[in-house]
């Protein structure tokens, strides 16, 4: 018998027991369908932490007030106010640093009429809109002379526009909103970058640091410092540059543990994506291992099946079916149900995905890998998990098959 | 034809041997129509598988067509089964929820026939049996009867050295016995050679030879004076659909 025919009857069998077949696939669907979801869900999450923090600027160097990682137990970030407004001038602009910008931030109520949102306060100086990549969809960004005279000036993103006047179109610049009851003019609003949750650009006010420091908060602390170096490649030399200046201004002594604390947009970049890679591998794996039982479950089902068609595999032999062609009928019986249920595994699974992406409001994306790898799996389970079952009703002795009740 | 030469099937459990044919001597000549009786438990059905190469002897040698198969290993034995004899058996044995055509066509489809021909000789073999208007029933949709016609039919479509049949009757009324014994009948008269255990002696007496067996041993062998006609008429029943 050749090949092809082999094919058609174990085609004819898988039909000839729909419900069984279909059972039998159920396994190896919901394994293959939950590989690729996982798998597509995990990427998506790496992909949108990327974004996010490549969002948060080019090249950018955070210096926070704080220890540094390296002293062991560690202070808090922020938790000691070290970092002052003369550090900013202490940090020389050359062939590694290309800006800097201190931050000041705080939440306030913010009051226009009858709108009134609760939003982020952030004081900072002309060059943040540089570090951060700041657009203007109308009016201008704060600039030195707003920061030397602390005007009471104002930029707001879209969507505090939005919350405050009810419009995103509304004409905002000249109008005057109340921080926290202090008066202040909007003189631009920035356009969307489409980030939301904690700390969206979107959702912040953003003012020159002096007036914050003496409207707002009452004392001149600064948050932190942003530095965004000429490159990617000067990033370390940057880093190296500053810490040697701060260390100076604060009169650090060698060996003695740093009173502030740099961080790398490409460290943080490679810890998240580290951790959702991780996280991708650990769903993954926990799908694979549900493929297995999947694959068991076809082992099993055929196993079964096997026992239950000893007289079918009898009679077959009876009128001249040889070892091997039982052997090949029920090997691609188990082939055909594994590949099948990947197939159908793969569409569901890439379904589940995009469903999921939607409901978490993030890309998804299926690689093809790990399309590849699921199905090239599912197949190899088929045979790994039917040789056994085809090989048992190979080798049955058509007599006790035929007498087999 | 077959020749048989001190055929014994001993069959061991645990300590307890028992032997179910104690060394067979028997020949069959072409188209001879020859039936198998003896009580039960006398060695019959231990017999026909070793006829029908489903089994092999213990000792003995046994040559079907001028070979000895007596030792023939498992696959070649499935083509020996597939070329050249015809199985019927007391439970019909047909594949459930396969139709009657496709039933047919399975010895044809393990010798390698293409699958157009195979329909066709299917088709003819199905309406030499009465059931032209049945090919496309499945064994549950038909009666006792025509369920071992059906059986026939694939029995006969690969046009084989011999046909065996290990109580063709044994689960059949009698109208549906005779009718299948006016097949048998038919098919000798045609040329084939076909070797039938019964134990019910009206069934003997359509055949031309009688082997009589007990205690795995061959006690008689007698020919028929004056076999009986099976008068059943196989109706033609209903056209293809
Ligand atoms: N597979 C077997 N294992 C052990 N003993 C068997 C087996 N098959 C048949 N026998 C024994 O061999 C003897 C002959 O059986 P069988 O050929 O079936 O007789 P019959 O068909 O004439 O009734 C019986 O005693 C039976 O119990
Ligand atoms: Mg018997």
């Amino acid at each position: 018998m050749n090949f092809l025919e082999s094919i058609r009857v174990s085609l004819r069998a898988l039909r000839a027991n729909k419900l069984r077949s279909a059972l039998t696939m159920l396994g190896m669907i919901i394994g293959v369908a939950a590989v690729i979801a996982m798998v597509g869900i995990g990427n998506g999450a790496t992909a949108s932490i990327t974004s996010q923090i490549q969002g948060l600027g080019s090249n950018l160097l955070t210096i926070s007030s704080g220890q540094s990682n390296s002293g062991g137990v560690r202070g808090g970030m922020g938790s000691s106010d070290t970092l002052k407004m003369t550090d900013v001038d202490k940090i020389q602009i050359g062939t590694a640093v290309k800006a800097v910008a201190p931050v000041a931030n705080t939440n306030g109520q913010v009051v226009f009429g009858s709108g009134n949102t609760s939003t982020t306060i952030m004081g900072t100086t002309q060059d943040y809109q540089e570090i951060k990549n700041v657009t203007m969809a109308t009016g201008r960004f704060i600039t030195t002379d707003d920061v030397d005279k602390a005007a009471r000036v104002a930029v707001l993103g879209p969507t505090v526009v939005t919350d405050l006047f009810g419009d995103a179109n509304a004409s905002v610049i000249g109008k005057v909103i109340k921080i926290n009851n202090v008066p202040f003019q909007v003189i631009g609003v920035t356009t969307s970058t489409g980030s939301t949750g904690f700390m969206s650009s979107d959702d912040m006010i953003t003012a020159p640091i002096s007036t914050i420091q003496q409207r707002l908060l009452g004392k001149k602390t600064v948050r932190n410092i942003l530095v965004s170096a000429t490159s990617a490649d000067q990033m370390q030399a940057a880093q190296n540059q500053i810490t040697a200046e701060l260390e100076r201004a604060h009169n650090i002594q060698a060996g003695k543990n740093d009173d502030f604390n740099i961080q790398n947009q490409a460290d943080m970049l490679q810890t998240m994506t580290g951790v959702t890679q991780t996280l991708t591998m650990l769903l993954g794996g926990i799908a694979g291992i549900s493929l297995l039982v999947g694959g068991i479950g076809i082992m099993n089902i055929m196993l079964v099946s096997v026992t239950e068609r000893t007289r079918e595999i009898g009679i077959r032999k009876a009128i001249g079916a040889k070892g091997l062609d039982i052997m090949m009928q029920f090997l691609i019986e188990a082939i055909v149900l594994s590949i099948l249920g990947g197939g159908i595994g793969i569409v569901l699974g890439f379904g589940g995905s995009t469903l999921a992406g939607k409901a978490l409001k993030m890309s998804t994306s299926i690689s093809p890998t790990s399309v590849l790898v699921a199905f090239g799996f599912s197949a190899a389970i088929g045979i790994i998990f039917g040789v056994f079952p085809a090989r048992k009703a190979a080798s049955m002795d058509p007599i006790d098959a035929l007498r087999y009740e | 034809m077959i020749d048989l030469k001190g055929i014994k099937k001993i069959y061991a459990n645990g300590d307890i041997q028992v032997a179910a044919l104690a060394g067979v001597d028997l020949h069959v000549g072409a188209s001879e129509f020859v039936s198998i009786m003896g009580p039960s438990g006398s060695g019959k059905s231990s017999m026909m598988n070793i006829l029908g190469c489903l089994d092999t002897p213990t000792e003995g040698e046994y040559f079907l067509d001028g070979t000895d198969v007596a030792k023939a290993s498992g696959d070649q034995l499935s083509v020996i089964r597939n070329r050249k004899i015809g199985f019927v058996f007391q439970g019909f044995n047909l594949l459930p929820r396969t139709m009657a055509v496709e039933n047919v066509e399975l010895p044809m489809l393990y010798a390698g026939v293409p699958s157009k021909e195979r329909r066709t000789r299917a088709i003819e073999a199905l309406e030499s049996v009465g059931l032209g208007g049945r090919i496309y029933h499945k064994p549950k949709e038909l009666s006792g009867g025509q369920q071992q016609r059906v059986a026939i039919a694939r029995a006969l479509v690969t046009k084989p050295s011999i046909i065996l049949a290990d109580e063709p009757t044994g689960n059949l009324d009698s109208k549906s016995s005779e009718e299948v014994m006016a097949i048998f009948q038919r098919l000798h008269e045609s040329g084939n050679t076909i070797v039938l255990v019964t134990h019910e002696p009206d069934i003997a007496e359509f055949t031309e030879r009688i082997v009589h067996f007990r205690d795995g041993n061959i006690e008689g062998d007698e020919k028929v004076a004056n076999p009986r006609k099976a008068r059943a008429q196989i109706v033609e029943e209903g056209v293809a659909k």
